[in-house]
């Protein structure tokens, strides 16, 4: 497994980073973590993309990391060994789409232990998409990935496949390649539980029959002492999110990061009516001790008879705008010694270890321990 | 319960239910179940029955990928098939069923009147508080899957029910035959396009709307109405009733109408429903065949009147005449056996009483043929009046050969009979087919200038067969038919050849077609002819 650093961020820099890594030893498969502020467009990467010999996956995301250079701009390419067989799903918000079947068409009887799935992150279906992934491969593997997207929350095309790049869509690289999973997100209820009793998806429009909103403002203006309303929603929102609660587990944490025009909150991902949530808030050093709890789970899940070759820290970009400065810290918590460590910030997070049933995350770190040389 | 329990398990119970489509309810529940309780896989079984045996069938599974080595198919493994009653009872009391696969534990617990629910969880596992506040909404699971399980057999049905009603439908729609609902006041109920084509509109719905009394608007004659509508209260159905009817554009036509009366629960009648089509050309048709029968019957009539007054008006002079004639001939031979003329006066007698034998004969050959003519008539218009009994062709055949050997007298000619004493009997008029056989063999004297004529009969298969065999001149070669039609004749009337009426075997062919039997001829081998007929047997008749 080798890492290859495209600083510049253009699709020709790209593609000379790919050659340098297809030149480079054995590849199995191609993991490209690209920059948004590259600006790429499928009639700029498209060329590159399905020029590609080998498999290749991956997508655009706020900002990758590569140790604990938080790049703005530019690209990582991850060349792996494993060869990845590679699934994409696409229409991610059409409501006719019956994502088991359209897996059901691609997948057949091949084995293989780890699943690494980029997806738009703001598809309006993603807990749809989630549960058919689960129902069709199954809870003897690991899962790992994220949300890709522009972090001005415009939705685009973002996810790199074989074919090109393509916006509502999902890219699934099934390896049969070791990994250990940790997740852990360090935020704590404040006040709830308050019951989802109205919601369309991935908005809240009342809790306890009262005006989502309403609820929401009151708690937050408590806690923090600020008015919601004296700056922009994301700012103070970034601080409290809701958080699902799950036996056994740390809750799910949903991110409300907008208002739409009825003042219903959206967040990431689906709250589905009836659900219990709770409002949860964190400090900065409770995150950043997740995160490193997250990377001594992934180690210890790790197959002791494996070697890893790399971690890839798939991080919520709300975590980022929440710790503002302090974000190194977390970054560094995340470091693996001796071996590569790569990340993302993502728009929602997806991970499975094989204890406990697939999640669409927000507000979460996720941290694979990835087989390699 | 701990409230987190309680606040899982409510959320659970929202999403139980939400479906009436086993699949989709399932897939939301069980996902819900697995995300809540934080288990890895989950598994819904229904439990069934045949032959004493019970089992239980997965019914919904998640995930639906399992390696043969899966721990989640381990777990559904472990789940016991083929109980017998005692056996599936004793499973049942023992669940909730806490048990591990590897590092994973698994529960079994009771869907009651449905299954079963597996849940496979990694640790920690679920305490059994957590397990025993399920039981309510494992209840509800299984309410809500049996009631999915109802809703698909019923809609099984309606799909069924639907299909019968639009094939039901279809026929009635496509019927070329008009059919009908309608009030005892006239109002149609309910038509089929057929109707609303056969009176002249466009479409049903027109009928129905434009059309509020069958009985002033569709019947020529209200009489008919009132009769049709008396029959069916007096006998709850009529069948093929037919009447004038008047179309749209007031053309009239007529129609047989077929129908039923309905009643309501009071038993009171209630509406009529039934089927017609339009025959009139099947009207027309038996009008001109009526017509037809009229003016045959007027033709008959004018036949017998013809019939009678040829009978009376031809004969009677022909009477005279051949009645004097003989006189004069036999006076004739009485002066010529005498004495006292003279050579001249005797040879001059001699040719008038040779003249008046051609008189004799020809007023013979007339009478013949008029009572042939006559004869012939009535069999065509079966005015003939027979007197059929049990007869023996035996005796019709010694009788017939008693009755023609002196045509044979003074001709080197042989009359032989060969037919047995015993023929089987027959249904016949004795007087007719004394007639025929008479008629061939006098046919056959006729003809015949030297050799025998041999009246042969026998039993051939279920007839007795009657063959007249002559040496005479035969039948000219592909006149086998044409001689048995009437005003038929062999030879030449001028050159001195036998001559026949051209009736006798036309006639011979009615009284042996009458009778069921056959006529034919056909050459007789060396020469001559075989005029056969044949007669079915009384007993096979």
């Amino acid at each position: 497994m080798k890492v290859h650093i495209d600083t510049v961020g253009k699709p020709e820099s790209l593609k000379l980073t790919l050659d340098e890594a297809l030149a480079d030893g054995p590849v199995g498969s191609l993991l490209i973590l690209a920059c948004d502020d590259n600006g790429f467009s499928p009639d700029t990467i498209d060329p590159v993309l399905t020029a590609l010999s080998v498999p290749v996956f991956g997508g655009v995301f706020p900002y990758v990391m590569s140790g604990t250079d938080v790049m703005r701009t530019g690209c990582v390419v991850i060349a792996l060994e494993h060869h990845a067989e590679i699934y994409t799903v696409p229409g991610l918000s059409d409501p006719m789409t019956d994502f088991e079947d359209v897996l059901a068409d691609q997948v057949g009887d091949e084995e293989f232990k780890t699943l690494m799935v980029f997806l738009d992150g703001f598809s309006a279906r993603i807990k749809a998409f989630i549960e058919a992934l689960y129902t069709t491969f199954g809870l003897e593997i690991n899962y790992v990935g994220g949300g890709a997207g522009s972090r001005s929350f415009v939705k685009a095309p973002c996810v790199f496949t074989n074919d090109g790049m393509k916006v509502d869509a999902a890219v699934i690289a099934a390896l049969d390649m070791e990994s250990g999973v940790g997740v852990r997100h360090g935020w704590s209820p404040i006040s709830g539980p308050y019951q989802v009793t109205e919601a369309e998806g991935s908005k809240i429009i009342s809790l306890d029959w009262s005006p989502a909103y309403d609820v929401y403002k009151e708690v937050v203006e408590e806690h923090s002492g600020r008015q919601l309303e004296d700056q922009p929603f994301l700012d103070l929102s970034i601080g409290y999110p809701f958080g699902v609660a799950k036996k056994g587990s740390e809750s799910v944490v949903r991110d409300p990061v907008w208002l739409d025009a009825e003042r219903n909150l959206v967040c990431v991902g689906e709250v589905p009516a009836g659900e219990y949530v709770d409002i949860l808030h964190g400090s900065a050093d409770d995150l950043i001790a997740s995160s490193a709890q997250a990377l001594e789970r992934a180690r210890e899940a790790f197959p002791a008879t494996a070697k890893p070759g790399l971690t890839l820290f798939i991080d919520c970009l709300s975590r980022a705008y929440f710790l503002k400065d302090e974000y190194e810290r977390e970054v560094a918590a995340a470091q693996a010694p001796d071996m590569p460590n790569i990340g993302v910030c993502t728009i929602g997070e997806i991970a499975n270890n094989g204890r406990d049933y697939l999640e669409f995350y927000n507000k979460t770190t996720v941290i694979a321990f990835l087989e390699g040389e | 319960m701990a409230l987190d329990q309680e606040r899982l398990n409510y959320e659970i119970v929202m999403a139980i239910g939400n479906s009436q489509v086993m699949d989709v309810m399932l897939k939301e529940s069980l996902t819900t179940y697995l995300r809540k309780l934080n288990c890895l896989a989950g598994a819904v079984f229904r439990q069934e029955e045949k032959d004493g045996v019970s089992c239980f069938n997965v019914v919904h599974a998640i995930p639906k990928r399992m390696r043969p080595d899966s721990v989640f198919r381990k777990a559904i493994d472990r789940i016991p098939s083929e109980l017998t009653r005692t056996g599936h009872e004793s499973y049942v009391a023992s669940l909730p069923e806490v048990g591990s696969v590897g590092e994973f534990h698994t529960y079994v617990m009771e869907l009651p009147g449905f299954g079963a629910l597996l849940l496979v969880k990694s640790a920690p596992g679920l305490s059994e508080p957590d397990i025993k506040s399920l039981s309510s909404i494992n209840a509800k699971l299984a309410r809500a899957c049996v009631f999915c399980d109802v809703n698909e057999r019923l809609n099984e049905e309606i799909v069924e029910r639907k299909k019968a009603e639009e094939k039901y439908r279809a026929m009635v729609d496509n019927s070329l035959d008009g059919i009908y609902q309608s009030s005892m006041e006239g109002k149609y109920l309910h038509v089929n396009p057929a109707l609303a084509r056969i009176f002249g509109y466009s479409t049903p719905e027109q009928l129905m709307n434009e059309v509020s009394d069958v009985g002033m608007l569709h019947y020529v004659h209200a009489s008919d109405r009132q009769r049709f509508v008396k029959s069916l209260l007096k006998d709850g159905q009529v069948h093929m009733f037919e009447f004038e009817y008047r179309r749209k554009d007031g053309t009239r036509g007529w129609m047989s109408t077929s129908a039923r009366l309905n009643h309501d629960e009071a038993g009171n009648p209630s509406y009529i429903e039934g089927a017609c089509r339009d025959i009139s050309p099947t009207k027309r048709a038996e009008l001109a065949l009526m017509e037809a029968k009229l003016q045959a019957e007027h033709l008959s009539q004018i036949k017998s009147n013809l019939i009678s007054m040829v009978s009376h008006e031809l004969r009677t002079p022909l009477t005279s005449i051949l009645g004097f004639a003989i006189i004069m001939r036999k006076r004739l031979r009485e002066l010529l056996s005498g004495d006292e003329l003279t050579d001249r006066v005797a040879a001059i007698l001699s040719r008038v009483e040779d003249n008046s034998g051609v008189i004799v004969a020809e007023g013979q050959r007339l009478t013949e043929m008029i009572n042939n003519v006559l004869d012939l008539a009535k069999l065509e218009a079966g005015q003939y009046e027979w007197d059929m009994e049990t007869v023996s062709l035996s005796e019709i055949l010694k009788h017939s050969v008693s009755t023609t050997e002196i045509l044979f007298q003074e001709c080197p000619v042989d009359l032989v009979g060969d037919f047995p004493d015993d023929l089987p009997p027959v249904l016949g008029d004795h007087g007719r087919l004394i007639q025929v056989t008479i008629n061939l063999i006098s046919n056959a004297a006729k003809f015949t200038e030297e050799g025998e004529v041999r009246i042969a009969a026998g039993v051939e298969g279920e007839s007795v067969t009657v063959r007249v065999i002559d040496s005479g001149i035969g039948v000219p070669e592909g006149k086998s038919e044409e001689i048995f039609e009437t005003f038929r004749q062999l030879g030449n009337t001028l050159t001195g050849k036998p001559q026949g009426s051209g009736l006798g075997l036309a006639i011979s062919r009615e009284i042996i077609e009458f009778h069921g039997g056959r006529i034919w001829h056909k050459p007789a081998p060396g020469g001559g002819s075989v005029f056969a007929f044949s007669i079915p047997i009384l007993s096979l008749s």
